[in-house]
C-alpha cells in the first residue's frame, strides 16, 4: 500500500499544486465573477487531462476512466456556476 | 431505507465495490440537480426577487456607529457624518457604475479628490475607502480593519468628518452594492496651510501643492446612504449551501470508498480517488470565497 502512495505522490502533489496556485488566483479575483468562473474552467481542464495522463502513464487507461474523471470535472464546473451565477 | 442508502454511498457487492452515486449515471444525476436548480433559481429570482434574491442590509448610519466604535475602542475622537463627503461618495460611486471600473482612480486618470473638491468640500486631509459585495454594514468594517491600508484610514486622527454612499448597480459583470467611505477634514480658514494631505488604503500619503480647479463634476444627484433587501430566500446562502451540500456528499462517498476499498483490498477500473478528493476540496474552497466582499 506505501508503495503505491510513493508511486503516485508526484501526481497528487503536482495537481494540488496547480489546483492551489489556482485557488489563489480565485482569490484575488473575486471582483470579477467571469474571471473566477474562467480559472474554475481552467483548473477543471486540468483535473481531468492531469487524471487521463496520470492513468496513461501508468498503463491504467480506460474509457470508463476518462469518462468519470470528465464527470467530476463537470461537477466540479457546475457546482461553482450554480453558486454564482445569480451573482453576476 | 437503510439498505438504499448503503448502496448509494458504499461500494458492497449490490453496486459492483463502487457507491452507486460514484457510478457515471449517479454522476451524471447530480450534474442534472445542478442544471435544473440553475433554471428553477434562474426563473424564480427574475420573476420575484422578494421571495430568492440577494439580501443586503448596509446603511451609513450604521457604518458611521461602527466606524466611530473602532475609533473610540482606540482612544480617537469620532467623525462627524458630512453630507458634501456623502455627496461625493456618491458621485465617485456614480461614477465607478457609468465607466464601469473597480479602482480609486477612473480609468481617465480621475482621483477621488476631484469628487470631493468637486462636491465643495475644502480640505486638508481627505481619504477613500472602498467596498462590494458585503451583505452587513458591520462585515465591511470589519474587511476594512483587517486591511492594513484600510485601517490606517478608519483609525486616523486626520480625519474629523466622513461620508458615505451605499449603491446597488452592475459593476464588472457583477450585480453588486458597491459601498464608497471618504473621510476629510476641513481646510479651516484662519490657518494657513499650503499643502493638502491624501490617503489611499495601501498607498503612501500623497501630499499635494494646490487644489485644481473645482467644479469638474457637478453635483447632480442626491446622496443614496443607505440599501436594504429582505428577500425570502437569500440567494448567496442557498446557491452557496446547496452546492457544498452537493460537493460534500460526494467527496465523503469518495473518502467511504477509498477507505472500504483499501481495507477490502479489491481490485477495480477507476479513477484515482486522491485525484477526485484533491480537486473536489479545492472547489468546495472556491464556492467557500464566492460571495464574500471585496475591498480596494
Amino acid at each position: 500500500m506505501h508503495h503505491t502512495t510513493k508511486k503516485h505522490i508526484v501526481y497528487y502533489a503536482g495537481l494540488s499544486i496547480v489546483l492551489l496556485l489556482g485557488l489563489f488566483l480565485i482569490r484575488q479575483s473575486l471582483h470579477d465573477l467571469n474571471l473566477v468562473m474562467a480559472i474554475t474552467l481552467f483548473l477543471s481542464l486540468f483535473y481531468v487531462v492531469w487524471g487521463i495522463l496520470h492513468h496513461f502513464i501508468h498503463h491504467d487507461i480506460h474509457a470508463k476512466v476518462v469518462i468519470e474523471y470528465v464527470l467530476i470535472g463537470i461537477m466540479g464546473i457546475s457546482a461553482v456556476y450554480f453558486t454564482l451565477f445569480l451573482l453576476k | 431505507m437503510r439498505d438504499f442508502l448503503h448502496h448509494l454511498f458504499l461500494p458492497r457487492e449490490s453496486n459492483n465495490h463502487r457507491a452507486r452515486i460514484l457510478h457515471h449515471s449517479g454522476l451524471l444525476l447530480l450534474i442534472a440537480v445542478f442544471f435544473v436548480l440553475e433554471i428553477s433559481f434562474s426563473f424564480i429570482h427574475s420573476q420575484r426577487e422578494d421571495i430568492l434574491g440577494i439580501r443586503t442590509e448596509i446603511t451609513a448610519q450604521e457604518l458611521l456607529t461602527l466606524t466611530n466604535k473602532k475609533r473610540a475602542e482606540n482612544g480617537l475622537a469620532p467623525v462627524q457624518l458630512n453630507d458634501t463627503l456623502s455627496n461625493a461618495a456618491s458621485q465617485k460611486a456614480s461614477d465607478m457604475f457609468s465607466k464601469n471600473y473597480w479602482a480609486h482612480n477612473s480609468p481617465e486618470g480621475t482621483t477621488p479628490w476631484v469628487f470631493i473638491k468637486s462636491a465643495g468640500y475644502d480640505y486638508l486631509y481627505a481619504g477613500e475607502n472602498l467596498a462590494r459585495g458585503f451583505t452587513t454594514s458591520s462585515d465591511v468594517i470589519d474587511a476594512w480593519m483587517d486591511s492594513p491600508g484600510h485601517r490606517e484610514n478608519m483609525l486616523s486622527p486626520n480625519y474629523r468628518e466622513i461620508g458615505f454612499a451605499v449603491v446597488p448597480g452592475s459593476l464588472t459583470g457583477d450585480e453588486t452594492v458597491l459601498v464608497v467611505e471618504m473621510f476629510g477634514q476641513k481646510r479651516e480658514g484662519a490657518v494657513e496651510i499650503a499643502q493638502a494631505e491624501q490617503a489611499l488604503p495601501g498607498d503612501q500619503t500623497v501630499v499635494s501643492e494646490a487644489f485644481p480647479d473645482q467644479q469638474e463634476i457637478r453635483n447632480t444627484e442626491s446622496t443614496v446612504a443607505s440599501f436594504k433587501t429582505q428577500p425570502i430566500i437569500d440567494v448567496k446562502q442557498a446557491t452557496k449551501g446547496i452546492s457544498m451540500t452537493i460537493i460534500l456528499v460526494l467527496f465523503s462517498a469518495i473518502v467511504l470508498d477509498l477507505l472500504i476499498i483499501k481495507r477490502k483490498k479489491i481490485v477495480r477500473v477507476v479513477a484515482h480517488n486522491i485525484d477526485s478528493m484533491i480537486f473536489l476540496l479545492v472547489v468546495i474552497l472556491i464556492i467557500l470565497i464566492i460571495g464574500n466582499g471585496v475591498i480596494i
